[in-house]
Order: structure tokens, then sequence, then C-alpha cells
């Protein structure tokens, strides 16, 4: 049970227009990373397909129960949106596209692997570190924002712990525990959507 | 190599290095989660608004629900001491998921509300806003983001206007829509203007529209007349027809139009500029006959080819739009030309 997320999704239910911002702020985002992935880096299809989603997931708030995150409950709206998306596209002969299956399927390695590379075009090590790029962000996603932020917070800005804790405006120990629960929680993601973790420099 | 068995194969350095070597996670654009938002709040207050109404509070609800249907910004409250915004404009009509926001906050804007500088202007997929800005006819498309910033002046950060300055030879105050790829002033004139993340559209119905690039290069359009800009590029001048798809999302709110005891010709008039089409009579007697046709009832709430339809019904005459971009009017029983 994804008890923090039912609490979100019980303040939007009560009006909270606090909730409501953090809600968008925090999903909006990682919806649109999520469905630009699969829509062949198109910004415009992206943002017309998250906010189909979202509007349909605001409708659909009180079917929420908890059994998965929701982020992950939101994505399944997202890619039933995308698939309509595609379909009418299809229907109109007009839409190239290439769905990157990268983090969906339960055989995401082999997925990973079969992403259709343009070797012609471009250098292999070149497709890896954008392939690498992408699940690295795809795993960041799926966290919980709060892991998110504080792993970027210490590899990409490479703040100390103490200035991690100022920052965020809690303890020094309180980020030590929250960034190994992040680590712990990445790696959890990773080891799934990263095949080729040991030999990427 | 690491075994695929290998619980903890992600190991901290692992972690380290992957997050700073894949860099930052790309942002959507300010315009796009702000277009986006406007567009998700209008549903999530009207979802919730639905289910308070279900549990309890039938009228509060209704009312709510009211409130929406016209696009309501909720405003709170003022700083009695400060000097009121500058009025830039009125809230004349909204349809679907709109969002207004100032930073003057003095209540609801409902329909007939003034506007003030510093108002915020947020559609939805389904959203429509008809404004009176600088005396002028100003129609926001959905997926849009507009500030009204300043008296005669409105930025476009995304989406699409209709600007309409009346029939010529009406009196207006100049207006300058500012966009990420450079400033359109119309000089008397129906024109609109897409802003998409990449690029700029700028079309011209009637009159003459001013289009100067960030660089500076400048160009005037007149009827039939577009450019586009693109992020870095020159400005393209092509050709665009005045009615017809590119320009139908205008007429899903159009102001409403008065014909109790009007004549038919200025129905007629209205129909021709709110579509962009060219009115064709057939012969002195179709003249005649319109001119001795008076109005009465009302057409609020339709759209133009709505009104066509029921206002030439009630009429001896008859219509066509076989014609791309006229509308060729006849007697009834009349043979049109050619036939």
């Amino acid at each position: 049970m994804h008890t923090d997320d039912v609490a979100l999704v019980g303040r939007l239910l009560a009006r909270d227009e606090v909730a409501f911002r953090a809600f968008f702020d925090d999903y909006f985002p990682r919806l649109f990373r999520f469905i630009l992935r699969r829509s062949n880096g198109d910004e415009e299809a992206a943002r017309d397909i998250v906010q189909a989603a979202l509007i349909r997931g605001v409708r659909r708030l009180e079917t929420y129960r908890g059994e998965a995150s929701l982020f992950t409950w939101l994505c399944q709206i997202a890619r039933r949106e995308l698939a309509d998306h595609v379909a009418k596209a299809v229907r109109e002969a007009s839409y190239m596209h290439r769905l990157v299956e990268l983090e969906d399927d339960p055989q995401v390695r082999a997925s990973l692997e079969s992403i259709p590379a343009d070797a012609a075009a471009e250098p292999e090590a070149q497709r890896q570190r954008e392939d690498l790029t992408a699940a690295v962000h795809a795993a960041l996603d799926y966290l919980p924002n709060r892991y998110a932020q504080v792993l970027e917070l210490k590899y990409l800005e490479d703040l100390s712990v103490d200035a991690i804790a100022e920052r965020l405006g809690v303890t020094a120990i309180t980020v030590q525990s929250l960034l190994a629960r992040a680590r712990n929680a990445f790696r959890d993601i990773g080891n799934t959507l990263l095949p080729n973790l040991g030999s990427a420099k | 190599m690491r075994s695929n068995g290998d619980k903890d194969r992600v190991e901290p350095d692992d972690i380290a290095r992957l997050i700073a070597a894949a860099g930052r996670r790309p942002a959507p654009d300010g315009a796009v989660r702000e277009s986006v938002r406007a567009a998700v709040e209008q549903e999530w207050l009207q979802a919730t608004g639905r289910r308070r109404a279900r549990r309890a509070f039938r009228w509060a609800a209704a009312a709510a629900i009211v409130a929406t249907a016209v696009g309501l910004g909720w405003l709170g409250l003022r700083d009695g001491t400060s000097e009121a915004p500058a009025p830039v404009g009125t809230l004349v009509a909204a349809r679907g998921a709109v969002h207004l926001t100032s930073a003057s906050d003095r209540g609801p804007i409902v329909a007939g509300s003034r506007l003030q500088a510093g108002t915020s202007v947020g559609t939805g997929a389904s959203g429509y806003l008809l404004l009176t800005v600088a005396s002028l006819d100003l129609r926001v498309g959905p997926g849009t983001v507009l500030d009204l910033d300043r008296p005669g002046h409105v930025q476009l950060t995304h989406g699409r206007i209709y600007v309409d300055s009346g029939p010529e030879g009406d009196a207006h105050e100049p207006l300058v829509v500012d966009t990420p790829f450079g400033r359109v002033s119309h000089l008397g004139t129906q024109f609109q203007v897409v802003v998409r993340s990449s690029s700029m559209w700028v079309g011209v119905r009637s009159g003459r529209v001013s289009v100067r690039e960030r660089s500076g290069r400048h160009e005037t359009l007149e009827r039939g007349q577009a450019a586009a800009v693109e992020r870095g590029g020159a400005m393209e001048r092509m050709a665009v027809a005045p009615y017809g798809r590119s320009w139908a999302w205008v007429n899903t709110l159009t102001p409403d139009f008065p014909i109790d005891g009007r004549p038919l010709s200025e129905f007629l008039a209205w129909y021709v500029r709110e579509t962009g089409r060219k009115l064709q009579l057939q012969g002195p007697a179709t003249q005649a006959a319109i001119d001795q046709t008076r109005l009465s009832g009302s057409i609020a709430g339709l759209t133009p080819t709505e009104a066509l339809v029921a206002v030439m019904a009630t009429t001896r005459l008859q219509y066509d739009m076989n014609s791309p971009g006229e509308l060729r009017i006849r007697l009834r029983g009349v043979a049109t030309h050619g036939n």
C-alpha cells in the first residue's frame, strides 16, 4: 500500500490547493518525460497526451486505491492515451513513431538491447550513452520525488550532506537516512533498467 | 561483468557515476507546463466540485459548477492601500476549461468583469475565451498562455489568439502582441497569431499587420498573407486562405450579434466578416429582397454558420457555399449561375 500517495490523493479530493500544486509539480515533468521517450521526442504530442492523461487521472482520483504507486497508476493512464494518439495518427497515415519500450516490458533488458539503433548514422558508443542516459532518467522518475531530489543534489550538484540538509530544511542525519534509502531504491530500479551497468563509463 | 543474479549489482559508486554522467533530467518548457497546469487544475476543480455536490452541498456545488462554466478565476484578498492596477480589458464570455488569475485579487471574475493589468489567462484543450482588449475583440483559443500585462499590450507565450478591430473605419486603440519569436502589431484588421514551442505563425484575414522578428527584420502582411517564424530561423512569407479550417476555432465563441429589428444585410455583413467569406448576390432582385428583410428573434449561442442556417430559413432567400471562400445568395426558386 502506497500510503503517502493515498494521503496525497485524499488531499486532492478534499480540494487542497497546496496538494494540487505538489501533485502537478511532481508528476507533470515525470509523466512528460515518460511520454516523450515513447513519442519519438515529439514535444507537441507529449504535451497533448500528458494533458489528456492528467485530466483523466484527476477525474478518476476516487478510484485510486494505492495498490500501485501514484506514478505507476498515472503512467498506465498515459499509456492508454498514447496508444489512442498513435492509433489516431496511424489512421491519418502521417505519423512516424518509434515507441521506446525502455521500462514498460517485463523483459526490460531485452527491450533495451532491442531499441532500434541508427548504427549506420551514429557511433555505437554515442547510442549507448543516450540509452543509458534515458534509463537513468527513467529510473529517477520512478523514484519518489524526494529520493530523486536528494540523489541529484548529491551526485549532480555535488553538495555535501550538510549542504543538502540546509537546502531541504532537515537534519544531516535525516539526509543520510534519505540518501541510503534513495540509493537502495535506485539500485532496485537500476538493476532492472540498466543492463550494462558494469561497462558504463 | 557482474552476474545478473547479483542483487547488489549497482554499487554506490556506480550510482554516483551514472547520475553524474546522465546529467539533469530534461524539464518541460515553462509555457507548456503552465498551459497544461491550467487545463488540469480546471478539470480538478470541476471533478472535485462534482464530488462534493454528490456528497452534501448541492446548492454550493451547483454554484461552483455555474461559476466554472463561465470560466471563473478565483481571486483572493486585496491590499486595500495599494493602487489599483490599470484596466486592460473585459471578460465577455468563456467556454470549456479556462483560468484567469490576477495579481490584484478582488473577487471572482465573471462575464462582464473588468480585467486589470497583470491578469494571466490560461485555456485548456477545450477552453475558449472572448475578451475585449484595447477596444478590440480578442479571442483566445485552446492551449493558450496569455498575459494581459499592460494596456494595449499582451504577451502570448503559447497557443493562439485572434484579433478583430471591427469593420474598417471603426476607431480602435493600438494593440501589440509580443511572443517569444517577435512582435505583432495590428494596423486595423482581423488576424490570428499561433505560438508553438518552436515557431510562431501569423495569418491575416483582412487589413494589415506588422510582424517584427527578434532579430529586427520586419514584414507587413495583408489579407490572405501569413508569415512563419521558426526558432533561430528566418521569417517565411506564405499565402493563407482567409476562410476555412485555419480559422474554424475562431467561431467557437463569437460576440453576440443581436438581430432583433435589424436588416438582413447587417446580419450577412456580420456573417462574412466572421467567416472570412465574400458575399455574392445573384442579381438586383436578390439585393432588393435583402434590403426589404428585417429580422426578429435571437441567434445568441449559435455559431455563425448555425445562425446563417436559422436566419435564412425564415426568408425567401437561399444560399450556397459551393464556391470556395464565397457565400452566394439568391431568391428561392431561381437557378444559380451556370445551371
